[in-house]
Order: structure tokens, then sequence, then C-alpha cells
């Protein structure tokens, strides 16, 4: 551990470092562009925006023509079944697959693989790399709340869109997803989230009344922890809570800094989702005099309110900020 | 009730057929399931927490409705959940594929606390408690005629009063209605516009100190309304977006008022009445947002994004000090809050992936709170409506928190071969604020990942995080101002080491079983910290099997196992006496957490019949251990140790469904909850347990209960 803490001495220095070494990688690699390039870009990006031609879906073989989807679901009925019950067949709209090549559109020119399936392979996604998967369906997922998947965490630690998402197979009801809900789905990989929700004190998320995505955008998001909504925690929670979000002529600073100071939003077994019992919770920050930090211990668990039922907000029940005259303690 | 229900299913139940007799133009596809029967619900206990957030009255129920046509182009669905139940939702949507999106929702949550609350208060108009003339008198009378001269025959009389109060229930509902249209204006413009309408009625326990400590069921009743626009449009490399939304909060209760149960008459120390402010003030909130996103070449993206946004209250004015007409008057500051916040935000991403080995993401990110609200003083004040207080020699002003937030991100992650990445990554975080033990601080992180994904037989993700907060601008007037001790530091802002690990893996034996393994570890010192939080660590470890041994038999049981555990220091003696040690006394908190989850799906287990079964169990164990600082020098009683607290929640159920056509099947579903609890402040024994003292307190408590529900159930597909 020591040496992690030469770290402190120069954090601007690894930034630096960073930056140069992520210049001298993609200079290497060839990426700085002459001038002259910038209209190829704009090409670029617009074919990604247009109907997609045969070429720009990298089939496998190159002389590969399209054959159409008939000739794909000859073999592949499942999947075209799967496929028809999705957004995706939506042939009136240009820019599903059904408006461009059907199948051909994501998975290359199928004339190859038609006359030689066992040799001549097309696009199987579960074997690509994330990378390519995500590229694939970012061609038309591109806007939106898809803006800013790329460099978001799930982007960047390889999590491609066939791991929840599933084009001919969804299970969900919404967002074709591969498990039947975003639990199910997101508890993959964030099993301690999803365990809390199984706590007495939770959001009626497991009673379907809210969902991962009420909160977290996964395509990423503009905020901390890839929150929906706000550009702080206290912006995502009063987005609802709104009573909570002031401004009030007393504030608790904890209730502007951040609501999971004193709550953990995935569930809690403590009243009201609290991080901690009270009063212990509220020890960690007072013990002033007067009211100063006591044993509250097994002789008075009967006999002191400040420890019986719901501790101190008992008393200091306008505990995120008073607007009474005389509220300075939360007790109006 | 019923007989409603009963024909609003029905009619449900019809409804899809005649909308396909009425098809006669393009040929249309019909997409329906409807799931409805009867049910009944068992309980022994308290079975508000079974259904907190859900309805599960017996009777007859339509719980699942969906309806999705496709003609013309356009996509229709239509949904109906828990129909006419208290915790119904209504979805619509409309799809004209490359054209025009358009939803709607109606949704209710209701929020049952407890059905066993009780108090001596009356409530004539919502927001006034009132208690009868001559209860308050027999109260008053008990502190002369007390033969001791104490007042535990008062108290006395508190608590049997409330016991024999009638039980009511304490319950909230929120009902949201929403709705929103997206309009592609051209191919690379879309238009979107959603608006929001969420209502929050009912009450909550919550405190009403006037000498004797209070709990009153408060009434809620509140509204907020959203709207969102936004324009998107792309131009070559670029994607624009610019938004506006609003925000409007609207209270609608009044000022609560409550008898004093100790006074029927305003004199100078003492009111026969309290009053509390509204639980919060209207307020709006307005703002715009710009976003510009540049593709660039070699899979690079910069993205720019920035907000502002201005929150103000409605104006309304601040009540006077006190409601007794006895109290010496205080004039106040000002008549009106005039509060305001000015926000402004900003993130700017830069992304590049130049070739499959190398990714480079740099985020930068600011938050300004502006809080703009004038300062309070108060040179004299009322305390709990009773008496007055002169402040004019330590005048109490109030805290205007304002924050400043500059994060910086830069992570490098190589992929030298194969399927593993390495990563570095850093970050800066800095924060600048008022009113606060620090005025700023810094945080360094420096992390490192190791990722193994795109195998088929193995994914595995793992991070290590090393950071470093220093505070700056220490300022002690902030813990002496407010009669804090001067060596508590704030955890939230305090210095502070942490280091955290993660993995999360899922190895694919083959096709048909797969394992997943995860496990996090994490430790938080507090430095500089001699009272408050010194110090807090978890670890997370979890388990899951997922198999499908046969073709009709899909298996999955998970374990996770959590373990948090804390430190806190504080002081029995006043703040003058920061130095000795005598009166330290410490905490040790430890949560322990066992969840298990297991799943079963056996397809034709009988002809035509399917069962799922599920069962999920979590096990909490909570100790707070209390400790002396200093053994030897303690002058401290030594601590009879408090109770483990204990939380056990078990849910079980079989859903059999018997396919008796394509489109017909029948289920019977079973549920079984079981909640046991043990917790000496808020189970019923500790209620049941309590001395006789100057409060009188609702009952809210942890009930414990076991719950049975039998559904049977008609599927329709169509």
């Amino acid at each position: 551990m020591r040496h992690l803490r030469k770290l402190r001495t120069a954090p601007t220095l690894w930034l630096i470092g960073l930056c140069a070494l992520w210049l001298t990688v993609v200079v290497r690699a060839g990426v700085v562009q002459p001038s002259g390039k910038k209209a190829a870009m704009a090409a670029e990006y617009q074919q990604a925006a247009a109907p997609v031609k045969p070429a720009a879906t990298a089939a496998p073989a190159s002389n590969a023509t399209l054959v159409g989807d008939d000739t794909c679901s000859t073999c592949h009925s499942k999947q075209a079944d799967g496929y028809a019950k999705t957004p995706h067949h939506m042939k009136s709209d240009t820019r599903t697959p059904a408006g461009k090549q059907g199948c051909e559109t994501c998975h290359g020119a199928g004339s190859a693989h038609a006359a030689d399936p066992e040799k001549q392979h097309l696009k199987k996604f579960s074997t690509m790399s994330s990378d390519d998967v995500n590229a694939t369906c970012a061609t038309c997922h591109n806007k939106g709340e898809h803006v800013l998947w790329q460099g978001s965490t799930h982007e960047s630690r390889g999590v491609s869109c066939i791991s929840c998402h599933s084009v001919h197979a969804p299970e969900s009801d919404k967002g074709q997803l591969k498990k039947k809900t975003q639990i199910e789905t997101c508890a993959v990989c964030h099993r301690d989230k999803a365990s809390k929700l199984d706590r007495s004190g939770h959001m009626p998320v497991r009673e379907g009344k809210m969902q991962c995505s009420s909160c977290h955008n996964t395509h990423g998001s503009t905020g901390q922890k890839m929150l929906r909504v706000g550009d702080s925690v206290a912006e995502l929670c009063t987005s609802c809570h709104a009573d909570k979000r002031g401004p009030f002529l007393w504030e608790h600073a904890p209730s502007r800094e951040g609501c999971v100071t004193c709550h953990d939003a995935h569930g809690s077994s403590n009243d009201r989702m609290l991080v901690a019992k009270q009063p212990f919770l509220c020890q960690r920050c007072h013990a002033p005099s007067g009211h100063p930090g006591s044993v509250y211990d097994g002789t008075q668990i009967a006999t002191s309110v400040r420890i019986f039922a719901r501790g101190c907000v008992q008393c200091h029940a306008a505990i995120h900020g008073s607007n009474h005259p005389a509220g300075n303690r939360f007790l109006r | 009730m019923r007989i409603f229900k009963s024909i609003s299913i029905l009619a449900l139940a019809l409804a899809p057929a005649a909308a396909y007799a009425q098809s006669t133009d393009t040929p249309a596809i019909y997409r329906g399931y409807l799931d409805f029967g009867a049910r009944a619900t068992t309980s022994t206990g308290e079975p508000a927490r079974y259904e907190r957030f859900r309805d599960l009255t017996d009777g007859l129920f339509a719980e699942t409705f969906r309806l999705d046509a496709e003609k013309n182009g356009w996509l229709i669905k239509l949904g109906a959940d828990h129909v006419l139940a208290s915790d119904q939702k209504y979805t619509a949507s409309f799809v004209k594929s490359g054209t025009f999106k358009a939803n709607a929702s109606w949704d209710q949550i209701p929020f049952l606390m407890i059905r066993t609350a009780q108090t001596p208060y009356l409530q004539p108009t919502p927001g006034v408690f009132i208690l009868d003339d001559n209860l308050q008198k027999s109260w008053i009378a008990l502190s002369t005629t007390a033969p001791t001269g104490g007042f535990a025959p008062r108290y006395a009389s508190f608590l049997t009063t409330v016991n024999n109060s009638p039980k009511f229930e304490l319950s909230q509902k929120r009902h949201t209605a929403g709705g929103g249209v997206e309009y592609l204006l051209s191919e690379n413009a879309t238009f979107k516009i959603n608006a929001k309408h969420a209502t929050r009625d009912g009450s909550m326990p919550y405190g009403a100190y006037l000498g004797t400590e209070i709990e009153l069921a408060q009434p809620i009743s509140q509204s907020i309304s959203d709207l969102d626009a936004s324009v998107e449009a792309t131009h070559g490399i670029a994607l624009f977006r610019v938004g506006y939304t609003g925000s409007w909060f609207t209270n609608n209760a009044d000022p609560t008022i409550f008898d004093n149960p100790t006074s029927l008459t305003d004199i100078a120390t003492a009111s026969s009445r309290g009053r509390l402010p509204r639980l919060a003030q209207n307020s709006t909130k307005l703002g715009v947002n710009g976003m510009v996103s540049l593709k660039l070449a070699h899979k690079s993206r910069l993205t720019a994004y920035a907000t502002m946004s201005t929150l103000k209250d409605g104006g309304e004015a601040i009540i006077p000090f006190t409601i007794n007409s006895a109290a010496t008057s205080v004039p106040l500051f000002r008549d009106t809050l005039q509060g305001k916040v000015q926000t402004t935000a900003a993130n700017i991403t830069f992304s590049s992936r130049p070739t499959k080995t190398f990714n480079f993401v740099a985020r930068y990110r600011y938050f300004n709170y502006d809080n703009q609200t004038p300062g309070w003083t108060n040179t004299a004040h009322v305390r709990y409506d009773n008496s007055f207080q002169s402040l004019a020699t330590a005048p109490i002003s109030s805290e205007v928190y304002s924050m400043k937030r500059n994060n910086l991100d830069a992570d490098l992650y190589v992929t030298p071969m194969g399927r593993a990445t390495f990563s570095v990554g850093a970050s800066r975080n800095t924060e600048s604020r008022n009113d606060r033990i620090y005025t700023g601080s810094t945080e360094n992180v420096a992390r490192v990942k190791v990722d193994v994904i795109g195998q088929s037989f193995l994914t595995m993700r793992s991070v290590y995080e090393y950071s470093q907060r220093r505070g700056e601008g220490f300022d002690q007037t902030v813990l002496t101002g407010a009669a804090e001790q001067p060596l508590m530091r704030h955890f939230d802002i305090a210095d502070r080491n942490r280091s955290r690990v993660s993995l999360v893996a899922s190895l694919m034996a083959n096709a048909n079983l797969g394992l997943n393994l995860s496990t996090a570890a994490g430790k938080d010192d507090y430095l500089n910290t001699t009272i408050g939080l010194r110090d807090n660590n978890h670890r997370v470890y979890s388990a899951g099997i997922t198999g499908t041994p046969t073709e009709q038999l899909a298996l999955g049981i998970s374990y996770s196992y959590e373990d948090y555990k804390s430190t806190q220091m504080n002081n029995t003696a006043s703040v003058t006496a920061t130095t000795d040690q005598s009166k330290y006394f410490s905490t040790a908190g430890d949560d322990k957490v066992h969840s298990v989850i297991a799943t079963a799906d056996v397809t034709s287990i009988a002809d035509k019949v399917d069962v799922h079964f599920a069962y999920d169990f979590n096990r909490t164990r909570a100790t707070y251990v209390y400790g002396t600082g200093d053994p030897v020098a303690s002058t401290l009683a030594v601590p009879v140790q408090l109770p483990t607290i204990k939380s056990d929640l078990t849910r079980g159920s079989v859903d059999a469904i018997y396919h008796a056509t394509k489109r017909v099947s029948l289920g019977l579903t079973y549920w079984y909850d079981k909640y046991g609890v043990t917790d000496y402040t808020l189970d019923s024994q500790a209620q049941d347990a309590r001395v006789p003292g100057n409060y009188m307190l609702l009952g809210y408590a942890f009930e414990p209960y076991t719950a049975q529900t039998l559904w049977g159930r008609v599927m329709l597909r169509w």
C-alpha cells in the first residue's frame, strides 16, 4: 500500500502522463488526420445514419450478395420468428433492419453462407468482440440516450449490447432484454445491489413499481454513477422527493451534499433505508454540548426516547431542512 | 366494488375480440394477453409490510393485460396491471415507426406503513390535531396530585391513553400521470416532449416537540409537475441537442397545529398549542441544457454538455415564531424565504478507441450549486412555541450552503492480446463549500482494472481503487459555534484513505451450466478523526449457479454475504473537555447479511403443465457494541450491551400453469411470506416493554408477519 500513497504527490502528473501516452498511441496508430480528412469523417458519420449498403455491413465474404430474408428463415426460422415480434421488423421505417436489407443488414450479405453454410460464416454476434458488436448496433442506435454510450462505464468495461439485450429472443416486456426483468438483467453483475432489494427497507423495485432504469441510464449519463436525472445524487433523488429539494431557511448539509450520506437507495434493514440505525447514524457527526453523545445502552432502550422507536428524528423531525424561523435545530 | 371489478374484467376480456371484429381495412396482427382470476390472502401478525407497495386484497383481480397491435405501420401497445386495485397501472404507446412516438401512463403506488398506529389526538380538519379538554385537564391535574411530586402518574396516563386509542392506518399513495411525444422532424432531427404530474397524499409519523415528545400522523398533500422538451439534430459529424426542463412543486398542506397535552391556556412559558411549518414550501425549478457530440475519426467521440437551472421558492410568508399568544413577540428577520439556487453543471467526455489494442476515456465534470438565498439571523427566538429566549449575545445565523465540484477522470485501456484488457486510471475530485468544517477538499484516485471478456467460457471484470481525500481550510468555529466537539470530523468530507477491490466472474462450463462469482472488499480510514466515524469496511461475496440439466428443467441459485463494519468514537463530556479520554466511548457497528435466491422452472412436469418455483431468503444480523475509549482511565459505567438486531425475510412461491389450449391457460399461484424481526427499539415487543415517559408516540413499529396468498388464474392469449 505504501507505494500507492506516493500517488498523492503528483496526481496531476499521472493524468498528464496518461494523456501523453494516449497521444503517443493514437499518433502511432495514424489517427492524427490531415485537415482534408474532415470531409471524409463527415461522410463516415452520415453513412452511419443512412440506409446501410451491403458493403457497409462487413460481410465476411467480400463477393457475397444479398439473398433476402426468406432464404435466411429457411434455416433460421426460430430467429426470424423472434425478430418478427420486435420493432426491428417494421419495414415502413427505413431505419430498421427490415427497412434496409433485413437479416443481412446486421449479419452481412448471405449468398456465400447460403451456398456453403459449413465453411462460409456470417457475422455471429456471440463470438464477436464487444467492440464489434457495439459498433454494429451503434450504426443505428447512436442518438437519444445512446449518445453517451461510448466512453460510458459499461462500454469501457467491455459490456456489449448483447450482454443485456436480445434481438431474436427477448424475454422482457420492454427493452428487448435477455431476462424477464431489469433486476434479473442487472443482477448478473450487480448481485450485491439486487440483494439489497430484499431487505425490509427498500424502494418498490421488487414490487414492479420502479426499475433500475428509474434512476440509472445504463447507456451512459452526464452525471455520476450513470444517474439518469440531475447532475448530483441529491438532484436525482429530489426529482421525485421534491419536498426535500429546498432551498430551506435552515439547511442540513448532508441533504445538499448527497442523500446517500444517510440513506442507502438500494435497500437497508434500517428504518427509512438509513445506512445505520439511529441514534448511531446521527452520532457520527453530532455530539453537541447540552445534548452530548450519550451511551444509549441496554439500560435505556425502554426509557430513552432518544434511542427508542425512531430515535433522533422523533424530535428533530425537519431533518432535511426547516423553514420555521426557530428551526435551526430542525425541531420545527 | 366486486361487481364493478367483475364487469371491468369482463369488458377487458371482451375488448380485444371486439377490436378484432372491427378490423376491416388492412390486415392487422393482434397480440394480446390477459391474466385474471380470484385471489385470497391470509395472514398473522401485522402484514402492512407485506402489502407495503402493493394491493393483495381478496376477491377478483385482473393482474396483467397486454394488447399489441400493428396496423398500417402503427405499433400500438396497451397495458394494464392490477386493474382497479390501489396499485393499478395503465400504459399506452403509439408508434408510427420512423415518424412518431407517443406514450401515456397512469401509475398508483401505495405506501402502507402500519395499520396499528394509535394516538389520542383527533383531527377535525387536516393538520389540526386536538385533544379532548377533559383529557388535558386530567393530565394537568396529575402533575400536581402526584403523591411523590413527580410526573410518573401523568406519563403512565399518556401511555395508557395512547394504548387505548383506536387504531388507524398510516399510509401514503403516490399517483403519477405521464406522457410524452417524440416526433422525427426530419431524418436528422427529433423533437421530444415529456410531461409528468405526480401527487402524494396520506400521512406519516412526524415529531412535534412541545416539552412533551409528540408524534403526529402528519398530513401529506403534495404534487409535482415536470416538463422537459428537447430538440436533437445531427449534421455531419456533429449531434446537437438543446433542451428545457421545468419542475413545479406544490404543497397543499397547511401548517400543522397541535394541542399541548399539559397546557390548556397560553402562558409566557408554555403554549397551549404548537405549530409546525409546512413540510416544504412551493418551489419552481427551471433550466436549459445543451449538448454537442462530435464523432471523430477512428472511433473517437467528444461530447460536451452544459446545463443551467434556477430553483426558487413560491414566495409564501414565513410563519411567526410562535402560536403562543402569551409569549413575547419576536419579529421575523424578513417575511419570506426569498430562496433561490442557481445550478450550473457541465460534462466533457472524450473517448477514443483508435485501435483494438487501446482505448482512452477522459471525462471532466463541473457542478456548481450556488445558493443565493439571503442569510437569516435570529437575535431572539421562541423555543418550541413555548418560551422567549434572547440570543443577543450569541445570535444564530443560517448556513446558506453552496458548493462547487470539479471532477477529472482518465482511464487508459490496453488489450495487448486475446480478450484480456488491462487498465490504469486516475481521478482528481475537488470541492469547495461554505459553512462546513472544511471549506474545500481534494481527492486523488488511482485505479487498475483487469477485464477478460468475450470468451465463451469466461468473463471476468476486476478493479482495484485507492484514493486519498484531504480537507482544506479547516474552520474550527463551525464546530464551536454549534457547540459541537472540537475534535469532531464529519465523515462525508473528512480526511479519508479509501481502498476498494471488486471482482465479478462468469464461467460457462458448457451451454447448460453457468457459474457466477463476485466479491468486493473495501476500507475507509478517516484520518485525523478523533470524534465521529473513524473507519468502516465491507466485504461482499456472492456465488450463483444456473443450469439446464434437461430441456424441461432450468435451475438457478445464488448466495450472497455482506459484512459491513464501522467504528465511531464519541464523548459524553462537554466540549471543553476534549482531551479527557475518560469520557470517550466507541460504538462498533456490524451488519451481516445473508441472502439466498433460488428458482426452478420445470416445463411439462405433467401433461401441459409447467411449474415455477422461487425462494428468496434474507437474513440480517446487526450489532452495535459499546466500548470505552480508554478502559483504564474511563470514568463511564460499563455499558450494558445492546441486543442483536435480527431481521429475517423469507419469500417462497409456486406457480403452476396448465396450458389447456394454445390460447388458454389455467394457473394456480401460491405465495408465502414470512418476516421476523427482533429490534430493541422498533419491534412490537419493544413497544410493549416501553416505560412510561414524557412522550406520546404513534406506535410505528417493525411488526412480524406471516402471510400467504393463493391465486387462481386464467390466462388468455390471442
